[in-house]
């Protein structure tokens, strides 16, 4: 992808509209990765902005162009597991005192409240996989687990939705 | 299995399969709605990022800016108005404070006179061993009037919690309504640790009959203070912490590594480990987890309130089977530690949980199950966090004891430990100023006594940005003017955090990117798109001069005297003219004359792009005597030796990918990763060591591959 290419390549020498036009195309997507793995409206925006600020600072680092969204997430990752790291401490108790869901709320809420139930860890794996399109292999290079692991932890995460689902 | 039950099989995961794509599809579209906020919309960002001042090089963020970007987000306006002073007092003394703070001294002089009241209370308390360490120390506070003239410090404990609380409530939940629910009772709390990476030590004993005296340790700032570090070695064995909250030690042999035996860690689930010391036959591991302490009562259920960390000690003077000797938890989230003598002082950040009200306020962080006093925690008069820093030691002849805890409402940047005293530096961000409050804690044999408080301006690079020397501070800071045009300065302070000298205006539109002093000579690096390393004279502390200047393209983010009169660099190789990085830079200064510093030998290295140890000094092996140093740069582990008319010599180079690749029955996770991994050597063996194998080289035989060990998992 030749456009893309040249995007990076202007990006790296500092262009801040390069950036944004390459952004555009997965920024919906940041945004969604880091909500669903935060549960935070605002930590996750919190999130994608300190993202986007050290990859626009980092991006001479990026050596492939076309690895420019999977780097992207990297780095948001990398955000996103420093605030789930702090949650333990600061946040994440405070969510369990969310009322018990309840039952009229239409159907994508419920399904967001059941995902919003599962463990830091799970939340993360799916999220990789659904919006950042990363391969259980991917995911468990990232996390360092081996990836017959990262699909199992999935599997176990879809069968706790299913169960709060039902 | 016959052929009806394979099929059933077969359908049973197939119609897995599809529910679980269906689930999938299900999650992704409930995220549909889920829209960035408007700040996030490429325009804006593009707009944030032409903002940014541009950043020549590959930047690395300050870490502690994450800690507590969410609470001064959170409380972004209160912060705005009460960020100034740290020090009323000493700031209106100190004629080098940034212009803008000043201002603000003058504007928020009604609120000082309301925070009197709790100054007030502040001298009530007494404490037997506050002041110890500050001449002179007078009873500033409670005197309104004389604020500005009292010479004390501030650093005064508070008389109880209900004050801590006044004070935090009134600084970030009065006005803006306190949000928080409070989910856990005052004294439901749980196990649980933040990671982070520091580390360093030396074992002293039991070696005579085994292995080589002649080993590396662990890299650390400052001699005399240990780092806890994730491998480290006493020439005999090698231990190695593991993410899964295990410790495996290791008998080194150069042809074949054995596994001794693995510690796990006991009394904690989910254990999240974080680095541990090695003093003898004595290893500490510091770790913190999920304590599982989510209690039912009346049908509630009760989630713990938040973060603890752990040193379990354990006897190891039989390698086969280390023994457990006494454990010791606290409140709050691991920062970092520092071990000198027979003591390690902890530093973990406590988060208090406040309410409406004090009584439904979680406020008391606890050292080893026991709240800590209110008379052991300090309060400043300005905070610009609600969270505690909570340093305790303990003697790891004793380990199941803490031996003293004290506490400080504030947030924390970087932490420089010297042989007797504690600096703890936090940022503060104004308007149009960024300071640095420094907090002075003296240390010995365990007992830790706050003794003074100061602010400069700009902010720090890291902790190699301080340095005592007969007990002045010494530190260089970058900071803003008025205009937003960056500068940097170099600050003298005494015993008391006064300042003594300062040289500002220094390197304009440059950041600071290194550090390093020794006795009376200062150096540091700033960068734009060439390295000046600066050279300074110390020696009168009132009036620092600078005595060279070296330009050389590229820059160092890593300072080390390498031997008498050189200083090594490493760091990164820019373009002269746009800055950009090219490559990592290795640069040996010839410092014999301070004044005429010169580059004596200098490598380049293309085609690297990150290297992960420079931002992580534990993770470098240097030894200057031994004529060796390796850090990890992407996925490769270099070596080098130094030569004064040769230069620099690549030893080795290894490459954990190619043996991710060769290595095709062991998975990904097999492989060395550089952030858990460590270089060490004994005797003339280099060991690559990590959570998953330890690999030997043979140093004098051209680092040839000897023996290899793998580690399960």
């Amino acid at each position: 992808m030749e456009h893309l290419t040249e995007l990076v390549g202007q990006a790296k020498n500092g262009s801040a509209h390069a950036f944004a036009l390459l952004y555009k195309e997965i920024y919906q997507d940041l945004y969604r990765f880091a909500f669903y793995t935060l549960r935070h409206p605002q930590d996750a925006e919190d999130a994608v902005s300190e993202a986007v600020t050290d990859a626009f600072s980092q991006i001479r680092s990026l050596k492939e162009a076309a690895a420019f969204k999977a780097w992207m997430f990297r780095i948001l990752t990398a955000k996103c597991r420093r605030k789930l790291k702090q949650y333990v401490d600061k946040t994440e108790e405070l969510e369990e005192t969310i009322p018990g869901k309840s039952r009229d709320w239409n159907e994508d809420l419920d399904v967001r409240q059941a995902f919003f139930s599962l463990s830091q860890e799970e939340r993360l794996i799916l999220s990789l996989n659904l919006f950042a399109g990363y391969t259980s292999q991917e995911i468990g290079g990232l996390l360092k687990l081996p990836s017959g692991t990262v699909r199992s932890k999935q599997s176990r995460a879809l069968r706790k939705m299913e169960q709060q689902l039902s | 299995m016959d052929e009806k039950k394979l099929t059933d099989f077969k359908h049973r995961s197939e119609r897995n399969h599809e529910k679980e794509q269906e689930l999938l599809e299900q999650i992704r579209s409930s995220a549909n709605e889920a829209l960035p906020p408007d700040s996030l919309r490429p325009e804006e960002i593009e707009k944030k990022l032409s903002e940014i001042p541009r950043q020549n090089s590959v930047t690395k963020k300050k870490k502690s800016c994450y800690r507590f970007y969410k609470w001064a987000a959170a409380a972004a306006v209160l912060v705005f108005a009460m960020t100034a002073l740290w020090q009323v007092n000493r700031l209106s003394r100190e004629s080098r404070i940034p212009d803008g703070t000043q201002a603000e001294v003058q504007i928020q002089s009604e609120q000082i006179q309301e925070t009197a009241a709790d100054q007030a209370l502040l001298s009530g308390s007494s404490a037997s061993d506050r002041h110890s360490g500050t001449e002179g120390a007078a009873e500033a506070a409670g005197e309104t009037e004389s604020v500005s003239a009292a010479p004390a410090s501030s650093l005064e404990f508070v008389s109880d919690y209900q004050e801590v609380y006044d004070a935090v409530y009134n600084a970030f939940y009065a006005d803006a309504g306190a949000e928080y629910d409070l989910a856990a009772s005052p004294n439901g709390t749980t196990l649980e640790i933040a990671a982070d990476e520091s580390s360093s030590s030396r074992s002293l004993g039991s070696l005579a009959a085994y292995g080589s005296s002649d080993y590396s340790s662990t890299n650390i700032q400052e001699q005399g203070v240990d780092e806890a570090d994730l491998v480290k070695t006493d020439g005999a064995w090698i231990y190695i912490l593991r993410a899964d909250g295990t410790l495996a030690i290791v008998k080194a042999d150069s042809q074949k590594p054995v596994l001794e035996s693995m510690i796990t860690l006991e009394g904690i689930t989910q254990p999240q480990v974080h680095e541990f010391y090695l003093d003898g036959d004595s290893l500490t591991i510091i770790a913190g987890g999920q304590d599982a302490s989510l209690t039912e009562e009346d049908g509630v259920y009760q989630v713990s309130s938040g973060a603890q960390t752990c040193l379990f000690t354990y006897d190891i003077s039989n390698r086969e089977n280390p023994v457990l000797t006494g454990s010791v938890t606290q409140d709050g989230s691991y920062e970092t530690s520092r071990k000198t003598g027979d003591y390690i002082y902890l530093f973990t950040s406590y988060t208090p949980q406040i309410a409406d009200t004090y009584e439904a306020s979680a406020l008391v962080p606890r050292a080893n199950g026991k709240a800590v006093p209110a008379d052991s925690v300090y309060l400043p008069e300005n905070l610009t966090t609600q969270s505690y820093l909570v340093i305790s030691s303990v003697d790891v002849k004793n380990p199941g004891e803490i031996q003293d805890t004290k506490a400080l409402v504030s947030g924390t940047a970087n932490f420089y430990v010297s042989t007797e005293n504690i600096y703890i530096s936090n940022q503060v961000w104004n308007s149009d100023t960024t300071s640095t409050e420094l907090v002075k804690f003296h240390y010995e044999e365990g007992t830790i006594t706050g003794t003074a408080a100061g602010i400069v301006k700009g902010y720090l690079n890291n902790s190699f940005s301080m340095n005592e020397y007969e007990g002045f501070l010494r530190l260089v800071s970058t900071y803003y003017d008025e205009g937003w045009n960056e500068y940097n300065a170099l600050y003298i302070l005494d015993e008391t955090l006064t300042l003594t000298g300062a040289i500002e205006n220094l390197a304009e539109g440059e950041t600071i990117r290194s550090a390093r002093f020794l006795g009376d000579t200062g150096y540091f690096v700033t960068f734009r798109q060439t390295d000046p390393l600066f050279s300074v004279d110390l020696s009168e502390p009132s009036n620092p001069v600078i005595l060279g200047e070296l330009k050389v393209t590229g820059f160092s983010s890593y300072l080390h005297f390498y031997g008498e009169n050189t200083l090594l660099g490493l760091g990164y190789e820019a373009d002269e003219e746009t800055g950009i990085t090219s490559g990592l830079k290795l640069s040996m200064f010839d410092i014999s004359d301070p004044e005429n510093v010169t580059e004596e030998n200098r490598l380049i290295l293309s085609g690297v792009a990150w290297c992960s140890s420079l931002d992580n000094y534990k993770s470098i092996l240097i030894d200057p005597q031994k004529n060796i140093f390796g850090f990890f740069c992407d996925s490769r582990y270099l070596v080098f030796s130094y030569d004064e008319t040769e230069g620099f010599k690549t030893e080795l180079i290894y490459d954990f990918y190619q043996d991710r690749i060769s290595q095709q029955s062991l998975s990904a996770e097999s492989v060395m990763d550089e952030t858990n991994s460590r270089g060490i050597y004994i005797g003339d063996t280099l060991y690559l060591a990590g959570p998953s194998c330890v690999i030997a080289f043979d140093m004098e035989n051209g680092y040839e591959e000897t023996g290899r060990l793998w580690l399960e998992s």
